[in-house]
């Protein structure tokens, strides 16, 4: 492994969230400070110990707003990362490679928004007045929200590989049956079966049912990212950044990404999957659980396939419930992700992960040693590995 | 049952093209009634939409040509919710990517005038031209009768 590579050089030491709502009724600005506060003293740190911020370009609490009303005096370091959900592990990305070279001590890396009770993405009623370019060749033919926008690649995935959408239901039962057992999950108590999801109403058929898509949520999380040194004197076990690191590629776009030869694929997450394996120096086997991001169902056999649990057009037969629960192969969302838990964006996926490096999460798993994160699909995304010290 | 087709002849301002020097050629070309793709002259291969130099090989000697405007259907959605007007008003509709019969071109457009059940992949269709505003055209399209 060269001098040269981020891995372990920089720790997660602090986690907060609000609570997660469908009316939070506060301000974003609100949620985000309320989050801020919390990772920070979670990590047994003040304010002032803060010297950086980074969020998502999507966020609208502006970095300096969130440091004066928290009570930061100096940041050094501030930065946005693009492209909505896979924006949340490169948020730590920017954290980690701020403090493994000194130009920040300690970062908080934050999201927050009314995403249900606010502005919800896919809603363009009103708000529109000139197209994104990025759009411009989509909705001009009405085809406007996250749904129908995964739906073409799903679709041509699905007809390639002979799935059908019964093959999604285990990522829905699984991460419905986690957030049953989170008391914090929007979905606490309320697990599904195979049936009721087989009997949801078809959001986009023959691709989506409703129980295959998120729910929207309102709320805040935030991380706090120090050296590893640093954070083995902190209050809590710190959850080491094994690897992290952002993928795009050749024609990647926000969610639609049509003009690639291949749509039956994840490549920007293909490219976090290389990246996060070597700088690791781990494999899947390694892996004790994983949050896979799962906006929509069909998405999380896809990035299977892409970070190498499973070959090509295998994860239909791989996907089961029996092997991605609480104790089987790879658990994964065990705080139910954000069908069951809450669509905070990704962020809540990263402070499940450090839950289960530290041993608190309310689905804890025995013997946890690195757990892999990744962000938004179907957009310019990324990753992590965290690990114990 | 095949549901009843709406209008999509009015398109509202917001939803106009407003083209750039690169891909002007192809909305002028579909208020003409062409579908008017970029070829390259290095490796031959066709790409949509316009850009600056070739998505297949990086070269620069692109060129716009009128494609034959049949293509085979890669994949679709049927949108059967839309907030917005219009659309709104003109769903279920059905929205594909075509592969182009051209080499190395793909479109995603509207399929406003197909009934949504005789839809699939692998489906042979035409293109059909929708104007916008006085100087351009939406490219569509249809199944493929002939």
């Amino acid at each position: 492994m060269s001098d040269r590579t981020l891995s372990r050089k920089a720790a997660i030491a602090g986690i907060g969230q609000t609570e997660f709502s469908k009316d939070s009724g506060r301000s974003e600005l609100q949620l985000a400070c309320e989050a801020v506060l919390a990772a920070i003293t979670d990590a047994g740190l003040t304010p002032s110990d803060v010297d950086g911020l980074v969020t998502f370009t999507m966020d609208t609490s502006e970095e300096m707003e969130v440091a004066r009303n928290v009570g930061m005096t100096e940041v050094s370091m501030f930065s946005r990362v693009h492209y909505g959900g896979g924006a949340a592990a490169g948020t730590v990305l920017q954290a980690a490679m701020a403090v493994a070279t000194g130009v920040a001590d300690a970062v908080v890396c934050y999201r927050a928004f009314n995403e249900r009770s606010g502005n919800r993405f896919g809603n363009m009623t009103g708000r529109i007045t000139t197209l994104p370019p990025w759009l411009s060749w989509y909705a001009p033919y009405g085809l406007m929200t996250p749904a129908s926008w995964v739906a073409l690649h799903a679709h041509r995935y699905m007809e390639r590989y002979g799935v059908t959408n019964a093959d999604f239901a285990p990522i829905a039962i699984v991460d419905r049956t986690n957030a049953a057992t989170n008391p914090g999950a929007w979905f606490y108590e309320r697990p599904i079966t195979f049936e009721e999801h087989q009997q949801s109403r078809w959001i986009i058929e023959p691709v989506l049912r409703l129980l295959d898509c998120c729910q929207e949520s309102d709320g805040g999380v935030a991380v706090l990212v120090t050296s590893t040194e640093r954070a083995r004197d902190l209050p809590n076990p710190p959850a080491v950044i094994a690897a992290a690191s952002q993928g795009a590629t050749f024609d990647s776009e926000m969610m639609t990404s049509y003009y690639r030869d291949d749509l039956t694929g994840l490549p920007e997450m293909g490219v976090v999957a290389k990246r996060v394996w070597s700088q690791s120096g781990l494999t899947p086997s390694d892996i004790s659980t994983a949050f896979l991001y799962d906006h929509f169902t069909p998405f999380v056999l896809m990035q299977l396939e892409e970070l190498g649990f499973c070959g090509r057009g295998e994860a239909k037969d791989w996907a089961t419930v029996e092997r991605l629960s609480l104790g089987g192969e790879l658990p994964i969302n065990t705080s139910g992700g954000l069908l069951g838990e809450a669509y905070i964006h990704g962020m809540n996926g990263i402070t499940e992960c450090v839950r289960q490096i530290r041993g608190t999460s309310c689905n804890q798993l025995a013997n946890v040693e690195h757990a892999l994160v990744t962000s938004g699909t179907g957009v310019p995304t990324s990753g992590l590995i965290l690990s114990t010290l | 049952m095949s549901s009843p087709l709406a209008d999509w002849s009015e398109s509202p301002a917001w939803l106009a093209p407003i083209p750039t020097s690169d891909d002007r050629e192809f909305w002028v070309g579909a208020r003409n009634g062409e579908l008017r793709i970029q070829r390259c002259g290095a490796c031959g291969l066709h790409q949509h939409y316009a850009r600056m130099l070739c998505s297949h090989c990086g070269a620069d000697e692109i060129a716009f040509v009128v494609a034959s405007g049949l293509g085979t259907i890669y994949s679709f959605t049927v949108i059967r919710k839309n907030g917005v007007p219009p659309f709104r008003e003109r769903v279920p509709f059905v929205v594909a990517s075509v592969q182009l019969d051209e080499p190395g071109a793909r479109v995603l457009a509207a399929m406003p005038t197909t009934a949504i059940e005789s839809v699939a992949i692998g489906a042979r269709v035409r293109a059909q031209f929708r104007p916008v505003g006085d100087e351009f055209a939406f490219v569509d399209f249809a199944l493929d009768s002939a």
